[in-house]
């Protein structure tokens, strides 16, 4: 079991080491010089185009240490990394990239979570009773549509729904996080607002979840169904309902789980387009907004936390299925 | 048996999921390959024509507000946005495949570092990476970033040849063929590749889903190319020029539509796919789930005088994709208190059909169809499925062949054995319930602490033993015990069957076993039924069946059997064993029979009583009071006897 | 008489020791035997699931190697050979396999299993004499190439792929048969054509076959000697009549009685502890001490040698200490 665990960790710190390095060395290996790329964004949006570049390009190298040699800025970046220091913001400077991620998480997480949440649980639901013999024949009828639904990219689904739900019938707002004359406080005027802007990007998500849960479900429990055990219960003259939920049900919600805290290790990430098309204020609006103003270390300093994020999740995963299921605990 | 049902339940038709997903993308294939020699390339220009027109019956599309043709624009985008797929897809198929095939077929070292390297791959989200990489491009090359997706998507490909190159290796075909000669490249191109094709099949559409959705999902962030429309560029430009809140829906409508079915393509091709990689998954539930109606011949429910359990006239089909199999046909046999009857057969006659039938458990493919089966005045066939949810275990129990699958592996052994007491006897103290239990387990052998193990933590006679005591705890009057002991070693076997014999005298329960091991069920029974393709051919005291047979089938299944006495020259049956769809005429054992005459061919015998209480379905009765001596016709070819050392 | 194949002290160890964990297992422990060139015979190795008899088939075939002692074929070590001497003994020592549908590669028609070997081991000049050969190993086994050529393996019964197994060993000119629990898959009433040609072999081509089995009556019908193993120690060896018939070690005598016999008056019934009541004490003696019923207390500490109990037989049991300790440690010196 330590040995397990021992092997886990080491997986982990491994991912972060190559995740981490790969982050660091990639914008150094391919041509051109994001400082002079970001301040020529810059500079055009000030509208102060006779500046010049190259002595303020230096300047920033230098606050940045972009001017040392190669292996003692690798060992910054790690030094930087392990203290959360991910440095500053070019086009905002002096904005910490930390303090910008720090805004943006919250929202992010706020709307991510709860979609994802609901998804899995109607999406599991919706699966077990697709995979339930006794349930209506017209479910089956379902199933296509469901598997429509999780083919097509969810984003597009964003259109879609700011097409019906905003342009056509004004009843929802087409985008961002509140409205921008609000004045954000702790109130139930705050909270409905920010509810009613997080609906249909929620719904675009929620929409395509619930399509892919509901397929992953039915595939694992007719597959669980299959097996002797059920046959051995139902012999054991256990009614039906008994046997499918405390004999399939359960057992195949155990690989659903797993899917479920792997959705929550890439929340950062997954939800990047569908934030950027609703203009929503969390990671995914960060990340568009400084690819289009060039704000490398920006992108950099996101990218890290989704991978940290994401490998957390796994580490996580690793560690809580031996609790939930017996076979790997006093396995080998 | 496994095999034989593998060749004979294998599906070989084209499913819908495929068809229908492969007809979109022949479809999407064919106007990327028409589309572009048909229109008029300028119209997709910057400023070919006025912009934010809304679509006319000469313009169906309308142009967007950079003056561009939206269904030039459309068309022109589908090519470029396969290719990207396409490009993808080939790398990332490519890297997987020999990865995954270096790492399953060498392992060793070689496969420590592709699994560590595609496990740190699946673990960073691939579309942050792609940002990173392509933001940093100026003008991002379409094919450079396929390549990169490529790059980046090969684990999961990966992992699924490794883990088929290791099922294949575990295949003797691959020993087989290291000692015809094969070297190990042979080996691996000649005998493992081959049966990869499905898997890459599936792996490659993945990649290619998969190529497509990244590099789209990187231009409607804005990091495409700007001057080379795609769809995912179309969705990006209706975007930045506000289409939707403008009502342009004729600019990101029809682009939406063309990614819709490019992907409900893929995935339907990938889903079909998977229908042949897992055919675990019924092939048509809808039908599956349609109950069928029992005949059960007579209405009458009485039972013939002195038994507990009666079947009489047992119909079980099932229904394949080559067509209906007669299972069981026709068998018919009554059950004393208290009698130990063994049911004996080989592959495909039957036995195990018999006995999910006999507890009314039968499942799709399999369906009963006809006949009865009577316990206490009651037709368990015609019954609710209340009623027979509360005879089973209690009146008939069913003991598995445990040491397969027959224990919930994630459940205590405890918790399976009460949620069965809770519910035929109802609620009642922890205690009591503890007590019930223990004394379960104890009386099979088992300390009452194995109650809060585990089934993977059992070796294979102690599981036998927990289900043989659950299929006792409520002193059942029939107990139906499927090849009980088949997996395990002869002396775990002895040990479990003797335990097993004191319990039912115990109890008092007339056991029905089942098996292929005549050995085995001449020791535990005192009756016994012989089935062959589905029908009981005869039946009567072990004792007499032994010394005496009557059915030529018989007779020749105790002939083949090895003894210890002597050496002496083996038999086999002559002939093939039936092939279930396709039986022959008359009586189905004519093919194989020295004894076979005309009548045989062309009538099939019923069952006759004979004297003793016995019974036999053959017609050499009543002419002959006991069967005529055999000579097996050695004809040089069929090689039959054992010419012992 | 030289040796066809020689084993010396074996000893296969699977998985190893890391760290605070020992999660090795001893699957075949000290074994040393011989086959004889000039005197074919049929061997049968038997034991429950676990006794170490497929491993040690597999280091006879050099399959793996030993983590102690050595395997010589015709006087090579198996670990030390060429690979031309490789290729020759994957010839001559020729497998067949428990699973006759896995044998099979699904994708092919079951013709490719025969050219194959004649392909690579350049056993025909022509197509036609290729075909004869084919022909002439196939009506060996006893079946018709109008009926099985050309077909997919699932379109074979499983007694006709397995005696085509036969038949496609039979083709390399073999100088041994592994015969890894051949029948086990097969229906009883198939299992008498598989066994003759087996049989056939050693008869008719002088072929040695080493019958791997859990079986101990198809063993007594075939077989001429015997090894019993248990958790990788022979623990009886001799000839069949001798150990099968009348079996001393109490191993051996256990796996005689739990065989069930079509024959009412044969006593079986019986003995049914185990399970529960398994001796938690470790044992450094002999490997059957905690399920044995004759233990002493002896058996506890020192391992039994194997003892000359008769001409033909050995037995590795304290309750014969009165016979004398082998002379050889080979435990095929016992045989006839």
């Amino acid at each position: 079991m330590l040995r397990y665990i021992g092997q886990r960790f080491l997986q982990f710190f491994l991912i972060i080491f190559i995740a981490n390095s790969l982050t660091f060395l990639l914008p150094r290996v391919i041509p051109g010089d994001p400082i002079q790329e970001a301040l020529q964004v810059k500079a055009a949006a000030a509208g102060t185009q006779n500046v010049d570049i190259q002595a303020w390009v230096k300047s920033y190298n230098q606050k940045f240490g972009l001017d040392q040699p190669l292996w003692k800025q690798y060992i910054n970046y790690w030094n930087d990394l392990i203290h959360l220091n991910l440095g500053y913001s070019l086009y905002d400077y002096p904005a910490t990239v930390a303090s910008k991620i720090l805004a943006a998480i919250p929202w992010t997480l706020g709307f991510m979570s709860v979609a994802i949440i609901f998804a899995f649980i109607v999406g599991s639901a919706l699966g077990a009773l697709l995979a339930w013999p006794n349930s209506p024949r017209f479910m089956q009828g379902l199933v296509p549509l469901l598997m429509v639904i999780s083919a097509i990219p969810f984003y597009l689904f964003g259109l879609a729904l700011i097409w019906v739900f905003a342009v056509q019938w004004g009843i929802l707002p087409s985008g961002g996080g509140y409205d921008p004359i609000l004045i954000l406080r702790w109130d139930w005027k705050t909270a409905a607002n920010i509810l009613r802007h997080a609906i249909l990007p929620a719904l675009a998500l929620v929409l395509f979840g619930v399509g892919s849960w509901a397929l992953s479900m039915r595939a694992t429990l007719v597959t669980v169904l299959g097996e002797d055990y059920i046959t051995f219960a139902q012999a054991k003259g256990l009614p039906d309902r008994n046997v499918f939920m405390r004999y399939g049900v359960r057992n195949a919600l155990l690989p659903q789980v797993t899917g479920l805290a792997i959705a929550f290790g890439l929340i950062l990430g997954s939800g990047v387009i569908i934030e950027s098309i609703f203009n929503y204020p969390g990671i995914g609006n960060l990340i568009f907004a400084a690819i289009s103003e060039k704000d490398y270390f920006v992108i950099n300093g996101t990218v890290a936390i989704m991978v940290l994020c994401a490998s957390t999740a796994l580490l996580i995963v690793d560690l809580i299925y031996p609790l939930i299921d017996p076979r790997i605990r006093y396995g080998k | 048996m496994a095999a034989v049902k593998r060749g004979l339940f294998r599906n070989t038709k084209l499913n819908p999921s495929l068809i229908f997903g492969a007809a979109i993308l022949i479809f999407i294939v064919a106007v990327s390959f028409v589309g572009p020699v048909v229109v008029n390339q300028k119209m997709a220009r910057v400023g070919a024509v006025d912009p934010n027109l809304a679509p006319t019956a000469q313009n169906v599309f309308g142009s967007d507000s950079q003056g561009r043709d939206v269904f030039t624009t459309l068309i022109l985008a589908v090519p470029p946005t396969l290719r990207v797929g396409l490009i993808a897809g080939l790398i990332s198929v490519f890297l997987g495949l020999s990865l995954g095939l270096v790492a399953g077929f060498f392992g060793g070292w070689a496969d420590w570092l592709i699994r560590t390297f595609s496990d740190v791959l699946m673990a960073i989200p691939s579309i942050a990476f792609m940002i990173l990489v392509v933001a940093r491009m100026d003008r991002p090359n379409i094919v450079v970033v396929s390549v990169v997706v490529g790059f980046l998507t090969w684990s999961g490909t990966a992992r699924g040849i490794r883990s088929m190159v290791l099922t294949i290796r575990e295949r003797s075909y691959t020993a087989v063929a290291r000692a015809n000669g094969e070297t190990e490249l042979e080996v691996l191109f000649r005998e493992v590749m081959p049966n990869l094709l499905p898997l890459m099949l599936a792996s490659f559409i993945g990649a290619v889903t998969m190529g497509i959705a990244t590099v789209m999902a990187l231009e409607v962030l804005g990091l495409g190319n700007n001057v080379i429309p795609t769809l995912g560029m179309m969705i990006f430009w209706s975007q930045r020029f506000s289409a939707v809140l403008r009502g342009m829906w004729w600019w990101w409508g029809p682009p939406i539509v063309v990614i819709a079915l490019i992907f409900i393509g893929l995935f339907f091709v990938s889903f079909g796919l998977d229908r042949y990689l897992n055919p675990a998954i019924p092939i048509n539930r809808a039908r599956a789930r349609a109950r069928r109606a029992i005949q059960p011949g007579s209405t009458a429910t009485s039972i013939s005088r002195g038994a507990v359990l009666e079947v009489k006239n047992l119909k079980v089909i099932y229904e394949t994709a080559a067509g209906v199999v007669k299972a069981v046909d026709d068998v018919s046999f009554a059950l004393r208190p208290g009698e130990r009857m063994g049911l004996i057969g080989e592959s495909g006659s039957g036995k195990t059909t018999m006995a999910t039938a006999m507890m009314r458990l039968s499942r799709p493919p399999a369906y009963i169809v006809g006949g009865q089966v009577l316990l206490d005045g009651r037709d368990l066939l015609q019954i609710s499925d209340r009623d027979v949810n509360r005879i089973r275990l209690k009146d008939i129990a069913l003991m598995p062949q445990a040491a397969m699958n027959s224990l919930n592996p994630v459940m205590r052994i405890g918790p399976q054995i009460t949620d069965a007491i809770l519910f035929h006897m109802g609620r009642m103290s922890k205690q009591k319930l503890d007590d019930m239990v223990g004394q379960a387990l104890t009386k099979v052998g088992l300390k009452p602490a194995i109650a809060r193990r585990f089934p993977h933590q059992l070796s294979g006679g102690m599981k036998q033993r927990a289900a043989m005591a659950i299929a006792t705890i409520l002193h059942p009057k029939v107990i139906i015990a499927d090849e009980p002991t088949s997996a395990l070693d002869v002396v775990v076997q002895q040990q479990v069957m003797s335990t097993m014999g004191r319990l039912q005298e115990e109890l008092g329960a007339a056991v029905v076993l089942i098996g292929h091991d005549m050995g085995l069920i001449t020791q535990f029974s005192d009756t016994i039924g012989v089935l062959y393709a589905g029908k009981l051919v005869e039946r009567g005291s072990v004792q007499d069946v032994l010394a005496n047979p009557y059915h030529p089938y018989t007779r020749l299944l105790i002939d083949s059997l090895p003894s210890l006495d002597g050496k002496h020259a083996l038999v086999s049956i002559p002939g093939l064993p039936p092939e279930l769809l396709n039986l022959p005429s008359g009586c189905t054992f004519h093919p194989r029979c020295p004894l076979a005459f005309e009548r045989c061919r062309s009538e099939a015998p019923a069952v006759q009583e004979m004297q003793g209480g016995r019974q036999v379905a053959c017609h050499l009765y009543p002419e002959h009071t006991e069967l005529p001596s055999m000579h097996i016709k050695l004809d040089g070819v069929e090689a039959t006897e054992v010419p012992y050392a | 008489m030289a040796n066809l194949l020689e084993m010396k002290n074996v000893t296969k160890i699977f998985g190893g020791s890391v760290i605070g964990h020992d999660d090795s297992t001893v699957a075949v422990d000290n074994v040393t035997l011989s086959i004889l060139d000039d005197h074919p015979t049929i061997i049968a190795i038997a034991g429950e699931s676990g006794s170490g008899k497929t491993t040690l088939s597999l280091l006879m075939q050099g399959q793996i190697a030993p983590t102690s002692g050595q395997v010589y074929y015709r006087g090579k070590n198996l670990v030390k050979m060429s690979a031309d001497e490789k290729m020759q003994l994957r010839r001559e020592v020729q497998p067949i396999f428990q699973d006759p549908y896995a044998a099979y590669n699904p994708f092919y028609r079951v013709d490719h299993v025969l050219q194959t070997p004649i392909k690579h081991f350049g056993l025909a000049k022509t197509n036609a004499e290729a075909n004869q050969r084919i022909i002439e190993a196939m009506e060996m086994v006893g079946l018709r190439p109008a009926e099985t050529l050309g077909r997919y393996p699932h379109q074979l019964s499983g007694g006709q792929r397995q005696r085509l197994m036969v038949a496609r060993a039979l083709l390399c000119h073999p100088q041994m048969i592994m015969a890894d629990e051949p029948v086990s898959m097969v229906d009883a009433s198939l299992r008498a054509t598989i066994l003759a040609s087996l049989s056939r072999l050693k008869q008719d081509f002088a072929i040695s076959v080493v019958y791997i089995t859990h079986d101990l009556t198809t063993a007594y019908q075939i077989a001429e000697n015997i090894i019993i193993m248990y958790s990788g120690s022979v623990v009886e060896t001799g000839t069949v009549d001798q150990v099968i018939r009348n079996p001393k070690h109490p191993y051996t005598q256990l796996l005689v009685a739990s065989i069930p016999l079509p024959d009412k008056s044969k006593n079986w019934g019986g003995r049914e502890a185990e399970d529960s009541s398994q001796v938690a004490r470790k044992a450094g003696g002999c490997k059957f001490a905690n399920r044995c019923p004759l233990v002493m207390e002896q058996c506890w500490s020192s391992k039994p040698p194997l003892y000359t109990t008769d001409e033909n037989r050995a037995v590795s049991c304290f309750h014969y200490n009165n016979n004398p300790v082998m002379s050889s440690p080979d435990v095929s010196t016992v045989f006839r």
